[in-house]
Order: C-alpha cells, then structure tokens, then sequence
C-alpha cells in the first residue's frame, strides 16, 4: 500500500478511549498540551511538579501540571453485504484496505461489519491492529456470498463501540431509506460518514440505443428497456434526484454523504476530510 | 365463415410450448442493482409485450404449420346465369380428318381439333355454368361430373386430343351423358350438346329408354353435327325411297327420333369450322337462364401460410436480439 492509498482523517468530537494514540482525547496524562493543574496526591509525579504553582498555592500543597493525553480512537467500516453490492466487491476490498491502512497509520483500531440479512461473525473484524490478520479478513472476503435482501443494519448496532468513533457505512444506498431512518439516531455518538458507491455504468454508460434486459440482484424481477437518448437522460436524472435525496436524508441526521462512482480512490476521502476540518 | 382442421391434431400439444416465451423473455439479463430506480416507461413496457406476443406467435405457428393447419372443403350457394351443359362428343375415327374428308394438314384442321377450339372458347365465354363432359365411340367414356371448375373443364376438352377411337355408338353416350343429370338439383336449364360427324341407328331398347329419360331430366338438346363433305347431312331425303332406312341413312334418323322426342330440340349442320362456330354462338346466346347451385371450395392447406408467418416473426425476433 503506498502512501498515496491512505488519507488523514480527525474524529469531529474528542476521543474518550484511555490507550494512548494520535487524536485528540479526555484523558490527562503525558503529552504536549497543558490541560490543567493537579495536586501531587492525584497525579504522582515529581518530574511534573510546578513550583510557582506550588508556592501560589493557598494550601500549600505541591501542584503538578497534566497534559493532555492524544487518545486512540476506533475505526469502523459498516459494509452492506447485499446483492446489489456484488458488482462493488472490487471497490469494496480497495476501501477496506485504504480505510484500514490509514487507521494503522494512526495507530487506531479497525473493525468491519458486514451487513447481510444477518451480521454473521465470519464478516467481521473487530479491533484489529495488524496487517496480517486484515490480509486474511480481506482474502476471506473476496469469496464472501452476498446475501439476496436489503442489509440488516439493526443486527450491526451492537457490535458498535460506546465511545465516539469514526464510522463508515458503505453502501450503495440501492433500498428504501425507511430502513435506515431508525438506525442513523442511534449512531448519533459517533462521526458517521456514508459512503455511497454507484457503477457509472448503471446510468450514464448505459447504451444509447438498443433492448436491455435488467434483472433486480435483489428481487429478481426483469424489465426489458428499449434504451434510446431520452430514456437515458430520464435514467440519469433519476439517480441525480436520488442523489439529492441521500444527501438531504442524511444531512438531516448531521453527516454529509461522500459519492464514489467505479473506483476508490484515497484522494476523494482525503478532500472531504480537509473541506470538513475548514 | 373459416372452417379450420389439423391433419395431426397430436401435434397440437405443442401449442402448450407457447407458453415458454412468458417464462424467457430471449434476451439475457444484465444484473441491475436495483429497478425501482428505473423510470416506467410505457414504450418499452409495450415492445416487451410485443416481443412476448411475437414469440409466441412464432410458437403457435410453428405448431400449427407442423400440425398440417388446412380450411375444410365448403361449399357456396350460388345464383348465376348459365345452365347445366352436358358436353357428348364424337370420338370416332372420322373426327381426326377435316371438313373434307381428308388427313389434317397445316391448312386445314380436322374436326377434333375445331371442335376443341370452339369448345374451349364457348367454355370461356360462359362463366358460371355448370358442365360435364362425357364422350362416345364404341362404349361411352366417362371423362367429367357436372362442374364449375374451369381449369378441369379445359383439361377435359384438351385431353380429346389424343388419337380418336373406333365407332360411333351414339345410344351408349347419350344414355351415358343423360346419366350425369342423375342426382343433380332440378335448377337452370339442362342441356345436352352432342357434338358428332356421324351418327349410327340406335337399336329399339335403347330408343325406349333414351325416350323416357329424355323426359324425366327434362333435357334441352343441341345436335352439333358436323358435316364432312359429301357425306349424307341431317335434313337430305334420300332420292330412293329404299334407301329411307336407318341403316342407310342414320343422320336423317337420329334427327327424325330427336325430333320426335317431344323435347326442346336443335340441330345445327355444320361443314366448316365458321359454320360451327356460329352455330356454338347461338347456343351461347339462348341459353341464360338463372340458376342456382352450389359452389365447391375446395380444401386449402394453410401449413404454408404458417411457416411463412413463422419466418417473417423469426427473421423480425433474430433482428431485434442482434440489434
């Protein structure tokens, strides 16, 4: 993985995690920023000891000076395993591997969520740190059965961590978003970022002439099209309307949707965490 | 109104194959994430059923072209002007020479070949009647029923090109052509046209009996008689009353029992074929009377028309999957 598949990200609230790491966080101990002062009885540390505090002391006591502590955070990626995705499979190992990686760089922890009809514990990886194990995950992925039914996303919200954390839902967001509206509450702790991936091919490469056949991956059921400019322009301002349509929805939860279309790419994650933190 | 029938009607339990193309549109899906994102769109939502009733379409014709999908003989009633002809002709020897007497050479054609050649055209002119055709030389021949069907009536009349017969035994084809009136629906006038160069002394059994069946198919006759030259006609009376016999003279006599019959009677004495042709003229000319009768229509196989339409449907389905 080069440096270039990676991108840098912050968590928009502070961490509470107690394991030292690279974001901000709420524990005191060693670090760079001063937080606060505190008797020595509380923080045993001769070496930290601030004399012109101890002397201003109105008791008399020795103050020692804390610092506050850069925490670790969890990363998580909750992947929509349905059919649907099947044609993303590709995208879907590129982003675990970038999201992952970039954890690692922090020294954050990674975890995945597959979201089929069930959370089946054979799709999830739980707090890994380790290159190896994410490498047996994502060979064990790659023949990964995707199951024919809109993602069970209420099975997944257990596994979830009650400290803030970094979530990634990927999806195609190709199901009707009654099905999320009572999740995306419950993950109000924590920064959520949906990534929605869309197959250019699916509207704007489709043919500008000829008779397709379509069959739902989920559903099964087949329409014939017979394709010509206007009926593709209809079909492309279908999937603007619904692009609207995600975005207000999920603003409305307070998370700004990010869209890839065919490929991942580091960079694109990597501007949206920079347009955020401006 | 269509009367439809199969030859092999096991082969119907294939039209059940007709219900395939409900099952498999032809077209190989691609996978699509999700459809209710896809616009409804009436045009498409019509050439799918379109292309569904082609193909089945396609199957039922296929079905049926194999099955032998034929219209049943029917018949029609008719109402026209004409009458039932019964054509006796001559098929005796002397109807291959001509008017005089002699072999046909390019000048002159013999007998036959005019009396064919008037007889195909008097057919021509007359669209709807009825005609059969019988034919006399030693023994009756029996060569056409009553019909309207035009292309067998010429057949008929072209097939007395062949090489004439013996002799002229008039009694046996007379009998024989009154005998095709049997059975027929009493409509329109009934007409015999003996079409003859000779004649022959007809024996006193069959005299009754010609007379009495003269009678009861109320028959109108025509005596085309062609006359070679120098040969007795019709109306001469011979000079020695001892020749005034029928052995003698059987033309004269013939003339005189058909006039005797009682009956609607015409004889027309011909020496060349003009003379001929104008007394066929006449007889075209008399006879027009309403009749009524009913038409054939004969069995039609409609497996052709099947496969045709399988094809057109199959040449337009391959179109559409390789556009």
């Amino acid at each position: 993985m080069t440096p270039a598949h990676i991108f840098q990200y912050r968590l928009a609230m502070p961490s509470c995690r107690v394991y030292p790491g690279a974001h901000v966080g709420r524990m005191v101990s060693s670090g760079h920023l001063f937080k606060q002062h505190e008797p020595l009885i509380a923080h045993p540390d001769p070496r930290r000891i601030d004399l012109r505090a101890s002397v201003l002391d109105v008791f008399g006591q020795y103050r020692v000076r804390v610092y506050q502590q850069h925490s670790l955070i969890d990363v998580l990626l909750l992947a929509d395993l349905s059919t649907s995705m099947g044609q993303n499979k590709a995208l879907l190992l590129d982003c675990l591997e970038s999201i992952a990686e970039s954890a690692f760089s922090y020294g954050d922890r990674f975890s995945f969520i597959g979201c089929g009809s069930e959370t089946s514990a054979r799709y999830q990886l739980s707090h890994c740190q380790q290159r190896g194990a994410l490498r047996a995950f994502s060979q064990q992925l790659q023949t990964a059965r995707f199951t024919p039914q809109n993602p069970h996303w209420q099975s997944a919200l257990p596994h979830l961590p009650s400290c803030p954390s970094l979530v990634f839902l990927l999806s195609d967001f190709h199901f009707d978003l009654s099905i999320l509206s009572p999740i995306l509450p419950q993950l109000r702790q924590h920064d959520v970022i949906p990534l929605v991936i869309w197959q250019t091919g699916d509207y704007e490469q489709l043919p500008e002439w000829g008779l397709v056949s379509f069959q739902d991956s989920e559903s099964l059921a087949t329409r014939t099209l017979f394709m010509r400019p206007a009926l593709r322009r209809t079909i492309v301002q279908r999937f603007q309307q619904r692009r609207r349509q995600l975005q207000s929805f999920f603003r409305r939860y307070g998370c700004e949707p990010m869209f890839l279309q065919d490929r991942f790419q580091a960079a694109q994650l990597q501007a949206y965490f920079l347009q955020r933190a401006a | 109104m269509m009367n439809l029938a199969v030859d092999t009607p096991w082969w119907l339990a294939g039209l059940l194959l007709t219900v395939l193309p409900l099952f498999n549109s032809g077209i190989q899906p691609s996978t699509y994430p999700w459809l209710p994102l896809l616009p409804i769109d009436p045009l498409s939502q019509a050439i799918s059923v379109l292309l569904r009733a082609c193909a089945m379409a396609t199957m039922a014709a296929l079905v049926l072209g194999l099955a032998g999908l034929h219209e049943t003989e029917q018949s029609r009633e008719c109402i026209a002007y004409g009458a039932n002809i019964v054509l006796l002709l001559d098929r005796s020897n002397s109807m291959d020479n001509t008017f005089a007497g002699k072999t046909p050479d390019g000048a002159n054609e013999s007998k036959a070949t005019a009396a064919r050649r008037l007889l195909s055209d008097f057919v021509e002119q007359r669209p709807h009647d009825l005609l059969g055709i019988a034919e006399y030389s030693t023994a009756p021949l029996f060569v056409l029923p009553l019909t309207d069907n035009k292309a067998a009536i010429h057949a008929a009349i072209n097939a007395t090109a062949t090489p004439a017969l013996a002799y002229t035994h008039v009694s046996k084809g007379l009998s024989m052509a009154l005998d095709l009136f049997k059975d027929q629906p009493l409509s329109g006038s009934r007409i015999v046209l003996l079409v003859s160069d000779g004649a022959a002394a007809i024996d006193p059994d069959s005299e009754l009996q010609l007379r009495l069946a003269f009678k009861r198919q109320n028959i109108r006759l025509y005596w085309l008689f062609l006359r070679t030259a120098n040969s007795p006609g019709i109306f001469d009376k011979p000079q020695d009353p001892r020749d005034d016999n029928a052995g003698a003279m059987p033309e004269r006599y013939l003339h005189l029992f058909f006039s005797s019959l009682n009956i609607p009677y015409q004889a027309y004495q011909a020496e060349s074929p003009g003379a001929m042709q104008q007394a066929i003229a006449d007889i075209n000319r008399l006879e027009h009377a309403p009749l009524h009768y009913r038409e054939r229509i004969p069995k039609r196989d409609l497996s052709g028309d099947c496969y045709l339409w399988a094809t057109g449907l199959l040449a337009m389905l391959l179109a559409v999957k390789f556009f």
